[in-house]
């Protein structure tokens, strides 16, 4: 009985990938069909290598039980009848490919272009612009990334029925509009990228800043967001600079991601990291990413992101930090969009920069936003900079209001520790 | 040492179940970490899955033999898998079984292998 091993997430990115090449050749709209075949093929290996271990080659089995499941369906469905060559070209050309092929060939590495290319053209129809941005991500992660409903919804921390609705509609309304499954032309592509790059950032967002959900899931969510990313960014019409933009933001933020805790759960701020237990990987990676992003003309505003987190993940120290150009990258990104939120990014960055009348000011702009007043992270900005200019009992009573909003547990701990802090020192 | 074989009813998940890619792969691997650790320990001998339908039910009538379709299918109860462990008594082997992922989800049954001596 053999106890190989096999990849981590093995099942995740095989349920995507067959899904999306079944769905090249029979269309969006037998997406629901096509999931059941890919669920049965799975299914099939959780029936069986419990007792017989896992196979040694485990995707050329899951091809060949998924090529069964298809096969049966063609004998009941008439569309996938009508695409009967199509589908076992498919499914026998990657059997194929598994057995005989080696990763290095030249058939292998077109083979594997051919499988990249599926999945980008799903990602396109995923996060078409018909759909919300909230239903481009679900819609992705579970026909792309091979998440389930319920794993969706507890990596958002919101109701399974909710995730669930939304992929059933998105689903709905791109079968009812008849999308095809392509990536777009060059002509089409910057309008047409733009909502996919924005789905991956939100798909990360949630993983890497809310508190909120389970950790694994969350983690899961950024790797996902990262690889969507690499694959966008080795196709030659994909690949472009803001691509590598919003590619490098993640791979400088993903150095930090188990640095922000520490063993008790408890919230690490990046003055205080080990910036020696970075990924340095990820570093390197992402200041290569952001090398190819300055390719083209346009800055746009994942450039100044990525440009913000590679100040603070090549910063040798807190202390070391270039302030300066971090300002700079905020008024831009503020310029092109004054959200409240960055503005309260650029307050912090004023304080940390040693602008505390600079900070003030932008404060006493941002109270009048009223959207502002439940922000946590606004509420911890104001806390911290009334700390900084001696105001112990008005940043006590901010950090305090702070504690009341906090959602999740870290950062209630956390704000709740510095409220002690500055309790005893005025009392 | 006595073989025992264990006979593991029902799959670890119902067909209609909703469980994800990630969760089947994580099952497998759980199973496959404990057949791992019982082979290193020289305790697992082999595995091996049982088809689902029920099989065929032979019985001697007359000097006939009549061929029906096994209990399994009727008795909507599915013989998922089979183990074949080594253990020095049957509270070992129950000790072996009880560590076994698939208490988690259905039952085992353990039978020891009848080898006569000499």
């Amino acid at each position: 009985m053999s106890t190989h091993d096999f990849v981590e997430h093995l099942f995740r990115h095989r349920a995507g990938q067959i899904t999306a090449s079944l769905a090249r050749v029979l269309g969006f709209g037998q997406i629901d069909l096509i999931e059941e075949v890919v669920q049965e093929a799975l299914y099939k290996a959780l029936a069986i290598w419990p007792y017989q271990g896992v196979p040694r080659n485990p995707t050329a089995w899951i091809i060949e039980a998924a090529k069964n499941a298809a096969y049966d369906r063609l004998r009941r469905e008439k569309v996938w009848r009508e695409k009967e060559d199509a589908v076992r070209t498919v499914l026998e050309g990657w059997a194929d490919n598994e057995f005989e092929a080696g990763a290095g060939s030249a058939a292998g590495a077109g083979f594997a272009r051919e499988i990249r290319d599926d999945t980008l053209a799903m990602m396109f129809t995923c996060c078409h612009p018909s759909l919300s941005p909230e239903s481009q991500v679900a819609l992705t992660l579970k026909v792309v990334g091979g998440f389930s409903a319920s794993e969706a919804a507890r990596a958002f921390l919101v109701a399974k029925e909710t995730i669930a609705q939304r992929i059933v509609r998105a689903k709905r309304t791109l079968r009812e509009a008849g999308v095809s499954l392509k990536i777009p032309g060059t002509d089409e592509i910057e309008t047409r990228l733009a909502p996919v790059l924005q789905a991956l950032y939100l798909m990360f967002n949630e993983g890497y800043a809310s508190w909120a959900g389970e950790s694994h899931l969350r983690r899961d969510l950024c790797h996902e967001a990262i690889r969507l990313c690499a694959l966008l960014t080795e196709h030659p019409v994909t690949g472009r600079p803001e691509t590598h933009a919003l590619h490098a933001l993640f791979l400088f933020q993903s150095s930090r991601f188990d640095s922000r805790l520490d063993e008790e759960g408890d919230l690490v701020l990046l003055a205080d990291q080990n910036r020696g237990a970075w990924d340095r990987a990820a570093i390197v990676a992402g200041a290569a990413a952001l090398n190819k992003s300055a390719a083209g003309e346009r800055v746009t505003p994942y450039h100044r992101e990525a440009e913000i987190a590679s100040c603070h993940a090549l910063a040798p120290s807190y202390d070391e930090t270039d302030w300066t150009r971090i300002l700079a990258c905020f008024d831009a990104l503020i310029t092109a969009n004054p959200s409240p939120v960055i503005r309260t990014h650029r307050m912090v960055a004023r304080m940390e920069a040693g602008d505390l009348d600079g900070a003030k000011r932008e404060e006493q702009q941002l109270a009048e936003e009223s959207s502002l007043l439940e922000y946590v992270p606004f509420l911890v900005a104001r806390a911290e900079l009334a700390e900084r200019r001696g105001e112990r009992v008005n940043a006590a009573a901010i950090f305090a209001r702070g504690i009341e909003r906090a959602a999740s547990e870290p950062v209630k701990r956390h704000l709740q520790r510095r409220w002690a802090r500055l309790a005893s020192q005025s009392g | 040492m006595p073989k025992y074989l264990l006979e593991l009813h029902e799959p670890p998940v119902k067909k209609t179940q909703d469980i994800s890619p990630e969760e089947m792969q994580q099952m497998i691997a759980e199973y496959t970490t404990w057949s791992r650790k019982m082979g290193e320990a020289e305790i697992m001998v082999d595995g091996w899955k049982l088809t689902n339908e029920g099989g065929r039910h032979l019985v001697a009538k007359g000097g006939k033999v009549a061929v029906t379709d096994g209990p399994y299918s009727e008795a909507k109860e599915i013989l998922a898998g089979l183990f074949l462990i080594q253990a020095r008594d049957y509270d070992h082997a129950s000790e072996v079984a009880q560590s076994c992922p698939h208490m988690k989800f259905g039952r085992i049954a353990i039978r020891q292998v009848d080898m006569m001596e000499g």
